[in-house]
Parts: structure tokens; sequence; C-alpha cells
């Protein structure tokens, strides 16, 4: 467990310095694109792809630190109205089947981002892996953000972590 | 259909995200039917993230945030005191201004309730209102922010039913604009029932002195608006516009914004945008199956066995989504119910963009609504009160925006005027 605290600790700087990154691109580059437009009188034909290259990425590892803090959101209406041995049950369904999908969607999506090798973006020629890995790289993050929760779920964290 | 459908409430039902149990229904649909090969998925999926108008959405939380970082909120709260100040109730009156035009700059309600709030909720507790009253009114305020654009639910609107983004941010100024008249006429009947103070009379001086140093403040809502209408440029455009502009004027005209801060607020719009963008993403799938199923043709064709009347359709989308918004937040109700709502409306022959008003205003009053309202939640933690307190004082602002939905749901002309006008749709 600790050692699985340790790689999210690690995971978490990693997926939060790249979301400053990416953010930061996004914020230079569209307004460069207007002051460009006008001031130079020149328009950039990668500014499209990588503004919106960066969004994806920006989003999935924005998304995936938001999952560790608390940003996603979901439904607890039924959970917190039922009896709470049906609720950790519902619960144990809950992180079982995010386990599955995070896990299937880093498989799926390792499987584009190899497919894509070959592919060239219109514009900059860009390998079509490397926007494309945003969605596997997001995705192994969510998924052991979420076995670190689910573990504490079961009672295996520290002290008192357990539901 | 019933694989898919099933899935989603199982999934939502056992508290998965609903990022997940929007992907997730989508992948057993594809697991179990076997016509749709995963790969798919995850291109939609990707299609959902990179698509350039949807850049907006972290642009405009990033100049939300980069404008309560650089300073420019509090002159903003103290130029609608000083102009409205001196009205019976004006203090919540100036609240609910400051939320205006606060909204014309962020797109969201939350940051318009901690934007504002922080300032006015103490103000008016320390004037002799009532608590309750002083952060309801806030909660209720805050719901201009995604009204008056920039709007994160247009956006999302305009982008997951291919309606112009412009066409929706101007069909909201009107619809705003009486939500804040009707808030700030309850608040002086208020005012006026509990003989809540009232501040003295300000010198005009004294109110443009105020009214220069908010300028850079309210210049914000005409660069946004005279760029896109002037066809300067787009909605994405001119969100990249507002946060060089937030940024300079943060750090250069009133020197509250460093280098050293901009990480955190960098890293505070990349969770909040992430969060909103990983539901689009989910939902492209969503939306995908729902279209190939053709659910929205037979939701139609089911409701034109009880009504072919677009008003009593309408009515019912209201009662539909009133519920929806109590036990969701407006993001995740939002790309659940375009995919369905957008069609029925272009099938009746709703206005496209009225339709996205009334949609949006519907599920951006279920950010006030307990047991699960983000407004509510930050108000609550700011105001220091409980959400019982909260919960039950929340009741009279809302009838009122219940009120002005029903104004804005039949008088479709408030949507329709000025992009019709301006825009000639």
């Amino acid at each position: 467990m600790l050692v699985l605290q340790r790689f999210n600790e690690i995971l978490m700087k990693v997926g939060s310095w790249g979301t400053i990154l990416f953010m930061a691109v996004i914020a230079i580059v569209i307004p460069y694109e207007v002051i460009g437009r006008y001031v130079f009188e020149r328009m950039s034909i990668w500014s499209g792809e990588v503004s919106t290259y960066s969004l994806a990425w920006a989003s999935m590892l924005g998304g995936a630190v938001g999952l560790k803090k608390g940003y996603q959101v979901n439904m607890t209406s039924v959970v917190e109205s039922v009896p709470p041995v049906v609720a950790k049950a519902l619960k144990l369904v809950a992180y079982l089947f995010t386990l599955f999908f995070f896990g299937a969607m880093f498989y799926f999506g390792m499987f584009q981002t190899i497919y894509n090798a070959r592919q060239f973006s219109p514009a900059m020629e860009l390998v079509m892996s490397v926007p494309y890995a945003a969605l596997p790289t997001g995705f192994f993050i969510m998924f052991f953000f979420t076995l670190e929760e689910f573990l504490v779920f079961l009672g295996l964290g520290a002290k008192g972590e357990g539901q | 259909m019933i694989i898919f459908l099933g899935a989603f409430i199982i999934l939502l039902c056992v508290s998965a995200p609903i990022t997940v149990a929007l992907g997730g229904c989508a992948m057993v649909y594809a697991l179990i039917g076997g016509t749709v090969p995963i790969t798919t998925l995850v291109q939609t999926i990707f299609g959902g993230l990179a698509t350039f108008p949807l850049l907006a959405i972290p642009l405009f939380m990033l100049a939300g945030n980069l404008m309560n970082e650089g300073g420019l909120t509090p002159d903003l709260v103290r130029f609608a005191r000083l102009l409205l100040g001196h009205i019976r109730g004006g203090l919540g009156l100036a609240t609910v201004l400051a939320c205006a035009i606060f909204a014309a700059i962020s797109g969201a309600a939350v940051a318009t309730a901690v934007a504002i709030g922080v300032v006015m909720i103490p103000a008016m507790k320390k004037a002799g209102y009532d608590e309750g009253v002083a952060a309801a009114l806030t909660c209720t305020a805050a719901c201009l922010g995604p009204i008056i654009p920039p709007s994160i639910p247009f956006i999302i609107y305009g982008v997951t039913a291919s309606v112009s983004v412009a066409g929706l941010f101007l069909g909201g100024v009107l619809p705003g604009i009486v939500l804040a008249g009707a808030l700030m006429l309850y608040m002086y009947f208020v005012a006026r029932k509990n003989d809540y103070p009232r501040d003295p009379q300000t010198p005009a001086k004294e109110i443009l002195i105020a009214a220069w140093k908010a300028l850079p403040a309210l210049f914000m809502p005409v660069l946004i608006m005279g760029g896109i209408l002037s066809g300067m440029f787009t909605p994405t455009e001119a969100a990249g516009v507002t946060v060089l502009y937030a940024a300079v004027m943060g750090a250069f005209y009133y020197h509250k914004l460093t280098f050293k801060s901009l990480p955190k607020v960098l890293l505070a719009s990349g969770l909040e945008s992430g969060m909103v963008m990983l539901l689009i993403a989910m939902s492209e799938p969503f939306a995908w199956f729902v279209a190939v199923d053709q659910i929205p043709q037979l939701i139609v064709e089911w409701i034109s066995h009880v009504t072919t009347s677009p008003y009593m359709i309408l009515f019912l989308v209201n009662i539909f989504l009133i519920i929806l918004g109590i036990p969701m937040e407006t993001a995740p109700a939002l790309v659940i119910v375009t995919p369905v709502l957008a069609p029925i409306a272009v099938a009746v022959g709703i206005d496209p963009i009225h339709m996205g008003i009334v949609i949006c205003l519907n599920l951006v009053l279920g950010l006030i609504t307990p047991p699960v309202g983000a407004v509510l939640f930050a108000v609550c933690g700011m105001a220091n009160m409980s959400i019982e307190r909260l919960s039950k004082a929340i009741w009279p602002p809302f009838l009122v925006s219940i009120v002005v939905l029903a104004i804005v749901t039949y008088i479709p002309w408030l949507s329709t005027f000025l992009p019709r006008l301006l825009l000639g749709r």
C-alpha cells in the first residue's frame, strides 16, 4: 500500500505539472493567434493543432488529478438512502466497474496510440500518437488513484482511512 | 437500447463517477452488442476532447480565476455598493449587480458565488441582514454567471447540439437581465419588510471614481461581446483575449498577480475544466449511441401521442429538468439531456437557441437546489452556515427564479431577439 501511495504521489506531481504546462500552452497560443492575425497580419497553420492537442492533454491530466482531489461528481442519493451494508455493496460494484473501465480504456487507448504511430496531423505533420497518448496516460493515472481509494475502502489503507 | 440505458442507470445508482457511467454504458453496449468496436469509443472520446470551440471552456475559467487572483473583484464590488447601496436593501441589490457584472466576465456560477459572496455576505450580515437571506440571495444571483455571457453551459450546449455559441451568448443577455431585475425586486421588498438599513447617499464624484477604478473589470464584457459581434474573433479567441487581458491587468495595473501565483491559477483552472471536459468527452459516445438508437425520435413519437403543442412540450421539458437538476450538477445533466432534447426541439419547431437557454437556465437553477448543489455548498462553506439552514432560506429567491424561468420559456422573444437582430439567426 505504501508503495502504491508513493507511486501515486509521483503520478500526482506529474499530472499537476502536466496540467499546468498544457494550460499555459493553450493560454499563450490562442491570444498569440489573434495578435498574429491583427498585429503581424500573419496566420499560423500550427496554432489550431497545438491548442486542441494541448486541450486533450490538459483535460485528461486535469481530469485525472481532479479525480483524486474530489472534482469528479457522482450521484450519491441512492447510496445514501439505503442501509449501510447495501451501500457498501453498491460502492464495491462502483469501484470494481470503475477500475475495469479505466483499465480497459487504458488498454484500448494504448492500442489506438500505437495504431496512430503512422498517422500524421494535417498541418504540423505531427505523429498522431502524441495527442492520442493523452488518453492512456490519463486513464493510467485514474486507474491507480482509484485503486488506492479502493484499497482504503476495503480497509487496507492506513488506520482509520477505511469506510 | 435497454442494455445501454440499464447500464447507465445502474452505474449512476451505485455512485460511480458520472464520467464512468457515461463512458461505461457505451462500453458495455459495445461489448455486449458487438456491433461497435471499442476502439471507435476511444476515437470518439478523443474527438470530443480535441475540439477547437471547447477551448473556450478552460480559457474562460482561467480568465475568471486570473481576475480573482489579480484583484479586479474588490473594485467591482465597491462600485456596485456605491451605486446601489443608498437604496433600501441596497447591499442586496449591489450583490446582484456585482454578480451580473462578474457573470459577464466569468462563465461559471460557483466562481461568481465565491468571488462576490466572500465580500458581500459578511457585509450584509454586518449591516443587519438575516444570514440566510444574504447567503440565499448570493446563491441565486450567482446563477447569473452561466446565463449572462460568456457561459460554460452555453458552450457545452452549442458544441453538443451544433448551435451557434455566439447566438447562445446573445440569447442569454435578456433572460439574464430579467433574472437580475427580478432578484433585485425581490430583495427590495424583503428589505422593506424587514427594515434593512441603507448606506448613506454617495456623491456622484465618488461613484465616478469607483467606476473609473472598476473600469478594467467593466471593460471585459465589452471586449468579449464586442469582439465576437464585430467578427474580430470567435468565442474561443475571445476567451483567449480575455485571459491575456485579465493577466495583464492583474500584473501591471493592480500589481496583485505575480509570476509565482500563475501555476496555482493554471492548475485550479485545469482541474475545473478537466472535470467538465471529461464529461463532454465521455458524453460523445453516449450521444452517438443515443443518435444511432434513435432515442430522440422515439421520445418525439411518444410525446406526439400526448401533445404536439410546443408550449406543452416546453412545460414537460421544464418539469423533467427541474427534477433532474435536484440530484445532478449542470454539466453532467447538460451532456446527458442535450443529445436527446435538442433534436426534439428541432422536430417540434422550437428555436434551438431558445431551447438552449431554457435548458441551461433550468439546469443552472439545479446548482442551488438541495441536496446536490455546488453553489449551495460553496456558499455554505463561505458563510459558515449549515446546509439545512441555507436549504430553507433558498426557497423564496429560488421561486422567484422559477417565475423567471417560466417567463423565459413562454416568451421566446427574450432569447431570440438579440441573436436575430445582431447575427440574423
